[in-house]
């Protein structure tokens, strides 16, 4: 190769479209916290751990879970924090491409039943100095009319003043 | 095990961030001249293919196909293998079997990856669920900040600890003519001043992304003795997955890490896994995984690592060396980054590391893969055939 030679190359950006299929049981958790904001897990049949989100086998022991709602459980929505951690660089958000607005706090929660389950800490002006392990925590939705069937019906989590 | 499968060649590329000057087909081909140059052997003695580099990071589908021209394939059976993280130790490991297996004499495993060409982060963050978890994935860098910090917590280990690994890393890569960055970071102090990605986790805390190729030829025990390189054996592999779809934000779990390695040791009868292994090159995309794996492997006690990283332990020229290479973070061709644990594990068995060379004398080596947050390929050689 010639010294000089001009180094070509092509750019693009592609956009491609998808559409996923939930199933009948992540299908059904996600219309239960759309459409009634709550939130259930369920119990395997034959290890009787908790799968979160539901789904159709455990794997675990490979029982075959029943469909809503044999062996479901409804939880309370409200926990304690036992994690967070501070988002301080710019994120691609996989939902838009677009970059996040940052910092953002993403919290650790244990909920009823030792289910972990993790989620946004909010409201957004949120003073993380404030923060400590074993706060009460609780689930807060969007509004029923911004609710699409999807985990980010629940908007945050939030600190329960006590 | 139905046959010895040995590496009787290793060759890998120089990594750079960017390499314009090739196109894929012709970085892999310089993968391929490498090994076929150590080996001293011909493109013809190649009896299959096994290739591999993450699915979606070039935007190109079946790569095996657009590969077949430029590294001599045409006309012989070729199989990609893309396992994500764990692409290369997967490699070795088909090709460890297509030798076991009695199919094959002679096979050559390929691994690279062109990262500058795609979009890294967004390929990664389709790992996870699109239904679940995907919105709030901040990829790699999110996963090993939750790692530093739970090392940190549950180990008690100081903020310096990660800058302590990055510090040994440099020394490593400084020696390694194929490491990717070769920073002068000569102080922990220096390390410290790199800035924070999510505290924790710093910037040198990260691996880099990296465009390169490495490859390796494995062989029967019958073709391995008339090679011109003094064989390396394959003592024994193996692969764990574990239950990770959903289960980012779960409780933060080394379970397979540990079944891996504990496998291996078990099966060959390795109970005091310092003394008995001379080397380890684990895929640790970020520092703290180094400390949080090396005691998840079970080379020292939980909580252990840390203290032993500020005695200097792991410098290649000590008791037990990690990552004389440099590691991941100082190299990452992803599809190729495993690959590269495997191969430098052989050049150090063979005593051809050069200055880098571990000072131990090297009788088995250890080496790793690790990918999606889930699963873990390993790897045992042996200096000698036994």
């Amino acid at each position: 190769m010639e010294k000089s030679q001009e180094l070509l190359g092509q750019e693009r950006i592609l956009e491609v479209g998808f559409k996923w299929s939930a199933g009948p049981y992540m299908g059904k958790f996600l219309t239960e916290l759309r459409d009634k904001g709550k939130f259930w897990v369920v119990k395997c049949p034959g290890c009787q751990r908790i799968l979160l989100p539901p789904r159709m086998l455990c794997a675990a022991c490979s029982a075959r879970v029943p469909e809503f709602p044999e062996g479901w459980v409804e939880l309370s929505g409200k926990g304690t924090l036992i994690d967070w951690q501070r988002i301080i660089y710019p994120q691609m958000d996989p939902e838009t491409g677009v970059i996040r607005d940052e910092p953002y706090i993403h919290g650790t929660y244990l909920l009823d039943d030792q289910v972990i389950f993790t989620h946004y800490l909010g409201p957004e002006d949120v003073d993380e100095n404030k923060l400590r392990e074993g706060m009460k925590v609780e689930m807060f939705m969007k509004p029923l009319e911004e609710r699409e069937g999807k985990v980010t019906d629940i908007k945050y989590f939030r600190i329960v003043e006590e | 095990m139905a046959r010895r499968a040995a590496i009787v060649g290793i060759g890998q590329t120089y990594h750079r961030s960017k390499r314009p000057d090739v196109n894929i087909g012709e970085l892999s081909a310089e993968g391929v001249r490498a090994v076929l140059e150590d080996a001293e052997i011909s493109i013809k003695d190649i009896g299959a293919f096994i290739v591999g580099n993450m699915e979606l990071f070039e935007g190109r589908y079946q790569q095996d196909m657009w590969q077949a021209d430029y590294i001599g394939a045409v006309g012989k059976p070729v199989i990609r293998v893309t396992t994500g993280g764990t692409t290369g130790g997967t490699l070795a490991c088909v090709a460890f079997e297509y030798v076991a297996s009695g199919l094959f004499d002679t096979v050559m495993a390929l691994g690279f990856e062109k990262q500058y060409e795609g979009d890294t982060r967004a390929g990664l963050k389709t790992v996870a669920d699109p239904i679940w978890n995907r919105w709030q994935t901040t990829g790699a860098i999110g996963y090993f900040a939750r790692v530093a910090h739970f090392y940190m917590k549950e180990c008690g280990a100081p903020e310096d600890a990660g800058s302590r690994v990055r510090v040994r890393l440099a020394r490593h890569a400084a020696r390694n003519p194929h490491a990717h960055l070769r920073l002068e970071i000569e102080s922990v102090e220096q390390a410290m001043k790199s800035p924070y990605l999510i505290p924790p986790l710093r910037q040198f805390d990260m691996c880099p992304t990296s465009e390169g190729a490495c490859a390796i030829i494995v062989a029967s025990e019958e073709k391995a003795s008339k090679m011109a390189r003094k064989p390396v054996w394959a003592k024994d592999w193996t692969a764990v997955h574990k239950e990770s779809v959903y289960v980012r934000g779960g409780r933060h779990s080394t379970a397979d890490l540990e079944m891996a390695a504990s496998r291996l040791f078990k099966r060959n009868g390795i109970t005091k896994p310092m003394e008995q292994i001379s080397v380890a090159e684990i895929y640790a995309p970020a520092t703290w995984a180094e400390l949080e794996w090396l005691e998840a492997y079970g080379f020292c006690e939980k909580g252990q690592a840390w203290k032993l990283e500020e005695k200097g332990y792991f410098h290649f020229d000590r008791e037990f060396p990690v990552n004389p290479s440099g590691g991941v973070v100082c190299t990452n061709p992803i599809g190729a980054t495993a690959l590269i644990r495997v191969a430098e594990s052989a050049l150090q068995m063979r005593g051809d590391a050069g200055e880098h060379q571990i000072t131990r004398k090297p009788t088995i080596g250890f080496s790793s893969a690790w990918g999606g947050s889930g699963w873990t390929v390993a790897h045992l050689l042996s200096s000698t055939k036994d």
